[in-house]
């Protein structure tokens, strides 16, 4: 990871906090919402993340770890709702919704349909190296698993996702075809 | 550097190069190839990834801190006139804000999602949302909003009801316990919390509501739990 945009000059608490909100808040939610499977909740997750950085905010020593921080409490949040009871979801991504307010492609589209139907625990390191820019041992550190099993599930996860775009773009053998 | 170790670096690290795989990758025309996908994948990848943001988020997170050291500051006021003990004050000084006040914050609450729809929402949609956190519904009138949400980190359904007196809010939370039922005003807003199954029910309304008994009565009668 590189130097943190969030130190330098900033004395007081609450400009250090204002700082990660604005760098921070924007991945952390992406990240909440492929955890947690509903941008309401996801928004709220954010929410509880930042409000428990502010009260434990002078625990962060280093500020260079201060992402790595953020999304290990936003992690452990989300994980604080299953201690005691496992709702019944039926997966909530709306990526049909998504896709109308971007005007995104079809093809990316495509790809978050496929990135639904990973494994949680092949889609979560994926998304910390390409939301967060983790390495392998960042993202060992926020899972608390090895950096070989992280290598692992992030080479199965890309290559179930290569696999599943070939298999959508050929079950449609009339698509591109002028 | 082989081919399979080149190609096993790129899945690994979304094809960002070292010095080995540099060398590997400037005389190998077949690795060159797979490269140029592997870079068109990587770019697809980080759009798909990259979910649009609401609008308005990182202001709304800015302003829901500023909230707490106030409701931290009138607990602590309370705890000094109410005389509780020591452990009692700092519990209150420290701890997250009482559940009544978090419902009215989060009812209260800008949110880029949780408004009422122009119509009322279908109710197996409704049924699909509360079945998730172990409650059914019956006859509870006009939904116009139900979604998932957190109260104190924990699950709970959050639902906008329109009755021809006025629109509530209603809190059904799986896992808040309340001993037995409050009422109390907080912030120009009545709001009636009881047991119900394993966990609690909250209701926030405009303050000076006369209907809120009336509407308490309707939700005990309607919600039931299945966990």
């Amino acid at each position: 990871m590189s130097d943190s945009p969030v130190s330098s000059g900033m004395s007081n608490k609450q400009e250090r906090y204002d700082a990660l909100v604005t760098v921070y808040s924007a991945d952390l939610f992406r990240y909440a919402m492929w955890l947690c499977r509903n941008r309401s909740m996801a928004e709220d997750l954010v929410q509880e993340t930042f409000l428990r950085a502010w009260k434990s905010l002078h625990s962060l020593r280093d500020d260079k770890a201060a992402k790595t921080w953020l999304f290990t409490i936003l992690r452990r949040e989300n994980a604080r709702q299953y201690e005691r009871f496992t709702p019944g979801f039926v997966d909530d991504y709306d990526f049909d919704g998504i896709a109308a307010e971007e005007d995104q492609n079809e093809q990316v589209t495509q790809l978050r349909e496929s990135m639904k139907m990973l494994a949680d625990e092949y889609r979560e390191p994926l998304t910390l190296q390409v939301i967060g820019g983790y390495s392998s041992k960042e993202i060992a550190e926020i899972l608390d698993i090895n950096p070989g099993t992280v290598n692992t599930r992030v080479f199965r996860a890309r290559k179930q996702l290569m696999e599943l775009m070939a298999a959508g773009q050929s079950s449609n053998p009339l698509e591109g075809v002028k | 550097m082989n081919c399979v170790e080149f190609r096993r670096h790129c899945l690994q690290e979304g094809a960002v190069l070292d010095q080995a795989t540099s060398e590997h990758l400037e005389g190998c025309d077949s690795c060159q190839r797979f490269f140029q996908q592997q870079t068109q994948f990587e770019s697809l990848l980080a759009s798909a990834v990259a979910l649009p943001v609401p609008e308005g988020l990182e202001s709304r997170v800015k302003l829901r801190k500023s909230f707490a050291p106030r409701w931290q500051l009138r607990h602590f006021a309370m705890a000094a006139m109410l005389l509780l003990s020591v452990g009692a004050g700092l519990r209150l000084f420290y701890g997250p804000a009482p559940l009544d006040q978090a419902l009215v914050a989060h009812a209260l609450e800008p949110h880029s999602y949780r408004e009422a729809a122009e119509q009322p929402m279908p109710i197996a949609k409704v049924s699909q949302i509360t079945q998730a956190l172990g409650a059914q519904i019956t006859e509870l009138g006009d939904i116009r909003y139900a979604g998932h949400c957190r109260i104190h980190g924990r699950l709970a359904v959050h639902m906008l009801v329109n009755t021809d007196m006025g629109r509530y809010t209603l809190f059904l939370m799986p896992e808040q316990s309340v001993e037995e039922r409050i009422s109390q005003q907080v912030e120009g807003h009545r709001v009636v919390m009881f047991p119900s199954g394993k966990g609690s029910i909250g209701l926030v309304v405009p303050a000076g509501s006369d209907w809120v008994e009336t509407t308490e009565e309707q939700v005990r009668r309607a919600v039931s739990w299945t966990i």
